[in-house]
């Protein structure tokens, strides 16, 4: 009973850690653009994360490897460096955002300096990461985070036409180069590596072991999955809301509006609530997987639950992520135009670390009785091909739509 | 393959090192035999640090990789372990010795003394 | 500044004038809170200026001189109700009248947008 009880928490802390300023972005302007025509993309992106997540979570169980000891022992080391350089600079553009998007809902909720917002923001996170244990930290932002569900009230109470809403869940071949853009966007928003690098690091700081692989399955199959129930609620808020007057978002204001619409003050509220809290969680995840990968592909020791002073140069580098995102978010670059960027580089990169990964889960001398089976493999393959072609698309399409604003 | 034999590619190169005391110390950048030509070679250590990533890299990316990651300085930027200091493979390479006895995981006793300095740490 | 960009110009003060009404309307209703008003319509209102600074620095063909000189102006009518709605965020009153015109406005931008 207690197990379960335990599962069930970290489950709610999953779907509120689920959304991140990718999603609240691309989300929103999926549906502003194209009502609920996107929302097949959802399920896509979002299975996508549950095979990967299942796999590097069962990898990190049963052989002790977590992602980037994986990349690093299977793809060597030129390719490798690659992977490290590329998912370095996507984490800390995402950590930049994720920080700006923190100190925008900030001002929105207090309204001062945004300056001080963003040094207040960084602050805060560096404290709660340095002071709060591992758990802990994923209670308090997932908890809170999940005060966007006032996202999937508002798409209720907004009686949308359910059948149209059905009818966005049949996937249909992109119209538009705009279509096909958000197509990959919203693959995207879900499909963020360094949840997975985080994930995966955090099953080995949590000592996960093959008595824990139940777990791992409903963690990664309930957790991201039902996280995905945000993302549609985002879609069809936003198509309900901005679709109509043909508002194009590009403020995370715009976003809690959607909320206001349905509920007024307290929509307001509660939208703010749990996206400061959804993108403080981002924030905190994507300085660690920084560290993780840095850590892991050099082999120095690295884990929250070791002393700060034991694993010394992970401490500095989580540090140093956090000092470099507050120096790029000052300079007063848009947190949704790095958000963008974050989200399309990303995909982009996804391979590099996918394969390695499917590799080793398939691989029975590592995995032994644990290696893939038949439903594994067919869902590990074809995620590979689907990731493959998104992510050969998705500068093309960002170059040919201007970045969406064509 | 024979039970005797491993592919040292696949199983040693590029994973991590774990010292005596569980502490990770670095990975498996390089491996080093010696032996004269005509006789067998012998597995004779393990090189780990950065200053042996540049002769992995691509020819015309060498002289960049020297000045980025070292030159392969022993004792500085590559620390050879001695073969015989293996105790097992298994996820990780287990070692015999405590990292610091080895010369391994400078770097974190460097920015320790930095990082001690903080509260709770 | 070629069609293509004009269009874009004036579809986007379209949409600040779409969102304003959204906003003036859960004002005059009650349903908002201040700091929202003032900090999301100080972002709206410098986006409608900035549009409208693009439309007047850049230059355009004679076909298009006309709708681009009708978006400059009212991208000030709109950026000035936005105006109003963050300095005033107590007067429901006016957020009611300025609900109106934003849609009206919102809806005359589109018009242009359209034509183009």
């Amino acid at each position: 009973m207690k197990k379960l009880f335990q599962i069930a928490l970290g489950i709610i802390a999953a779907i509120g850690g689920f959304v991140d300023i990718g999603e609240l972005v691309f989300d929103t302007q999926a549906g502003a653009d194209f009502r609920f025509q996107l929302l097949w993309a959802v399920p896509v992106g979002v299975l996508g994360i549950v095979v990967f997540a299942e796999m590097t979570g069962r990898v990190a169980a049963v052989s002790g490897r977590p992602v980037f000891d994986v990349v690093r022992m299977r793809m060597g080391l030129n390719v490798g460096l690659i992977t490290l350089a590329a998912s370095l600079l996507i984490n800390l553009i995402t950590l930049a955002a994720e920080v700006g998007g923190a100190a925008i809902v900030l001002q929105l909720l207090f309204d001062l300096n945004v300056s001080t917002l963003i040094l207040l923001s960084v602050v805060c996170l560096v404290l709660v990461v340095y002071f709060v244990p591992f758990g802990g930290i994923e209670r308090i932002f997932g908890y809170l985070g999940c005060a966007l569900l006032v996202y999937v009230a508002a798409a209720v109470h907004l009686k949308p036409n359910w059948h149209e809403v059905g009818q966005g869940f049949v996937p249909h071949l992109p119209s538009s180069a705009l279509y096909a853009y958000f197509v990959i966007g919203v693959i995207g928003a879900a499909l963020v590596p360094y949840e997975v690098y985080f994930y995966s690091s955090g099953a080995i700081e949590d000592r996960w072991g093959t008595a824990d692989l139940n777990l791992n399955r409903a963690n990664a199959a309930l957790g991201f999955g039902l996280g995905g129930i945000l993302s549609i609620a985002l879609i069809v808020v936003a198509g309900e809301v901005f679709f109509d007057p043909h508002i194009q978002p590009g403020y995370l204001g715009t976003t809690a509006l959607g909320a206001q619409q349905a509920f007024g003050e307290a929509g307001l509220v509660l939208a703010l609530v749990g996206m400061l809290f959804a993108v403080g969680g981002a924030a905190v995840e994507c300085a660690f997987s920084g560290a993780y990968t840095l850590a892991q592909f050099a082999g120095w020791e690295w884990g929250k639950y070791r002393r700060p002073r034991d694993a010394s140069r992970f401490t500095m580098a989580w540090l140093i992520f956090f000092a470099l995102a507050f120096v790029i978010v000052e300079t007063g670059v848009d947190p949704v135009l790095l958000t963008e960027y974050a989200v399309i580089l990303s995909v982009v990169a996804l391979p590099l670390t996918y394969l390695p990964l499917l590799l080793i889960a398939r691989d029975r001398t590592f995995m032994g009785d644990h290696a893939n089976g038949i439903l594994g493999n067919v869902l590990g393959w074809l995620y590979f091909v689907i990731i493959l072609g998104v992510s050969l698309a998705a500068i093309p399409l960002m170059l040919i739509t201007n970045g969406g604003s064509v | 393959m024979e039970d005797k034999q491993m592919d040292l590619v696949y199983r040693v190169l590029d994973d991590q090192l774990v010292d005596i005391e569980g502490r990770r110390c670095g990975r498996v950048d390089d491996l080093e035999f010696d032996g004269s030509l005509g006789d067998p070679p012998r597995l004779y250590a393990i090189l780990s640090g950065s200053g042996t990533w540049h002769r992995r890299l691509p020819r015309p990316l060498r002289k960049l990789g020297e000045r980025i990651f070292g030159t392969g300085v022993s004792g500085r930027d590559v620390i050879r372990v001695p073969w015989e200091q293996v105790e097992e493979i298994s996820s990780v390479i287990r070692l015999k010795a405590k990292a610091r006895d080895l010369g391994l995981g400078q770097g974190d006793e460097r920015d320790a003394a930095l990082v001690a300095k903080l509260p709770k740490s | 500044m070629g069609r293509e960009g004009v269009r874009a110009s004036i579809e986007q003060l379209a949409s600040i004038s779409a969102e304003g009404a959204l906003m003036a309307g859960d004002l005059a209703r009650g349903r908002t809170k201040t700091t929202f008003v003032r900090v999301h319509g100080a972002e709206l209102s410098a986006q409608a200026e900035h549009e409208a600074e693009k439309l007047s620095d850049a230059p355009v063909s004679a076909g298009l001189q006309n709708s681009v000189q009708g978006a400059i102006e009212l991208s000030s009518d709109i950026a000035g109700a936005i105006d109003d709605l963050r300095v005033s965020p107590h007067d429901r009153k006016q957020a009611r009248v300025n609900e109106v015109k934003l849609r009206r406005w919102a809806e005359e931008t589109r018009g242009l947008a359209e034509k183009l």
